[in-house]
């Protein structure tokens, strides 16, 4: 192995250390407002595999907790058993509070249904889908609702909805899509949520909901959500929510900090920094020194 | 000419660094070369390449998720691109069959050579990723220019895929362009069941409009 080689992988390994050793996860701060514990949750997040995201489910819960969420809903699309095994990973850890559920994704919208036991179908159309959740004790929560969705849902099938994403990654892009989802939002008069719709690209909690529950429970946080006592606030300040609540929230730097990833403060720490910086240089380095030695020269054989 | 027993014994150019990146920039003459070296010997030179790639896709996994590399991320990152690079050396042995001229690891490790492509896209994607603000990279490097450099990345290691084949392999040029489609469509398709099927049948039925 040339020195070249060496040099490369001790920086990706040098890289290793440091971002292991500077990632933790942060104590979160405990929140009462108006009568209510307030959570931070994130309720659309996809795990490894089918459902085209990169972190598997255990390590889909560590980085929520990283993310300094309270609550986060595992969504996998059409399929319940990953987000079920991060739900058990969250109950053997002890944090957070991950409630299992499905992305319903059908060719003419896509529905998050949360807190079921069953799967439901993506053949049915929205109304019969939302009563197959609601059978199930769940709440339904429309998915990033842009205008080409919009004809699924149809007045009975909206009246039903629980919740809808006012606030997505796609407000952080450009395009009509954040004004999509608050021309949506306007009509249903449902919960506001604030979802990060995670793949592994994105940072989970970057849109998140502040949910107000009577209980930091998973039915604490069900009823919450029917109860349309959640609060979504966007990087430019705008809130959406119980109009009671939004007061409350802007006044409270308690609110504030949850309204933060401490993830991102952390990233920007020395030993993070260095961590990014040596390996990125380290996985250069493989690429232009080679993974494997040098072929011999096929004339050395003659020799 | 160009694949005549001369142009076979052409040294590595004293530029490239490394077999990997001359395998990138000048695919013919670099596989002809290898074809020709003895090589190292022994069954773990078919993994040396692919564990090496798996280790960058797991950096970037770690990169991209929490902007620094940890263990428990790179670890599952590794784990899960490494099955599917073992997926793709299955196709490779179903592809090639019985008319191998070397034997299978070597050829394996020959063909992941051909990798620089996509660690070159990963690198850059990890870069901007891992230093800019998550509204600034969402604003400028996402579906847009994910689909465009991914297309070019595509076309180019589509090509180092047929030069594998011509060079290696010594196919023919139609030989070697429906080898490589096939280990493109079956390996895309492993990649498609492994990390998205759970939709993929939503998706068809949208795309036929029922």
């Amino acid at each position: 192995m040339t020195a070249a080689r060496w040099i490369s992988l001790t920086m990706l390994f040098a890289g290793l250390a440091f971002g292991t050793l500077s990632d933790r996860a942060p104590k979160n701060p405990v929140v009462y407002l108006g009568g209510y514990r307030v959570l931070a949750a994130d309720f659309h997040i996809h795990s490894f595999p089918l459902s085209w995201a990169s972190l598997g489910p255990f390590d889909t819960v560590e980085q929520a907790k990283r993310e300094g969420l309270d609550v986060i809903a595992m969504t996998p699309h059409n399929l319940l058993w990953v987000g079920q095994l991060g739900r058990r990973y969250a109950q053997w850890t002890g944090a957070p509070l991950v409630i299992s559920g499905e992305e319903i994704v059908s060719p003419r919208y896509h529905l998050l249904a949360i807190g079921i036991q069953r799967t439901v179908s993506w053949r049915e159309p929205v109304a019969s889908a939302v009563d197959a959740i609601h059978a199930q004790g769940g709440v339904a929560i429309a998915a990033h609702p842009i205008k080409a969705f919009w004809p699924a849902y149809d007045a009975a099938a909206v009246r039903k909805l629980d919740g809808t994403e006012v606030l997505h990654p796609l407000a952080y892009q450009n395009g009509p899509g954040y004004a999509e989802l608050q021309e949506f939002y306007a009509r249903a008069n449902v919960a506001a949520i604030g979802d990060s719709d995670f793949h592994g690209l994105l940072r989970i909690g970057l849109c998140r909901t502040l949910v107000f529950v009577r209980e930091a429970t998973e039915g604490g946080v069900l009823e919450a959500i029917r109860a349309r006592r959640t609060v979504v606030v966007d990087r430019d300040g705008n809130a959406y929510g119980d109009p009671r609540l939004i007061p409350l929230v802007r006044a409270s730097p308690e609110c504030q900090r949850l309204l933060d990833s401490p993830a991102i403060a952390s990233a920007a720490a020395p030993l993070a920094r260095w961590s990014r910086i040596l390996g990125l240089l380290g996985m250069a380095g493989m690429l232009l020194f080679g993974f494997a030695p040098r072929a011999r020269d096929p004339r050395q054989r003659s020799r | 000419m160009r694949d005549s027993p001369q142009f076979r014994a052409a040294e590595p150019p004293a530029w490239a660094s490394s077999v990997d990146v001359w395998v990138m920039l000048r695919p013919r003459a670099a596989y002809a070369w290898l074809a020709a070296s003895p090589g190292d010997a022994g069954k773990w030179i078919a993994l040396r390449r692919p564990l090496s790639v798996a280790l960058l896709l797991g950096c970037m996994v770690s990169l991209v998720a929490s902007q620094r590399l940890t263990l428990r991320h790179v670890a599952g990152g590794t784990l899960g691109a490494f099955f599917l690079l073992l997926a793709q050396i299955a196709v490779l042995w179903i592809v090639c069959g019985r008319r191998r001229a070397m034997p299978f690891a070597r050829l394996v490790d020959i063909f992941f050579a051909g990798y620089g492509p996509w660690i070159l896209w990963v690198l850059a994607f990890s870069y901007l990723w891992a230093f800019l603000p998550m509204e600034i990279a969402l604003k400028y490097f996402w579906t847009g220019s994910i689909a465009v450099t991914g297309g070019i990345v595509m076309a180019w290691s589509f090509y180092l895929d047929y030069r594998f084949f011509r060079g290696a392999m010594s196919r023919g040029r139609s030989g070697a362009a429906w080898d490589a489609a096939r280990v493109w469509l079956l390996s895309w398709a492993v990649c498609i069941v492994i990390f998205g099927w759970s939709a993929v049948p939503a998706e068809v039925a949208r795309i036929f409009g029922r």
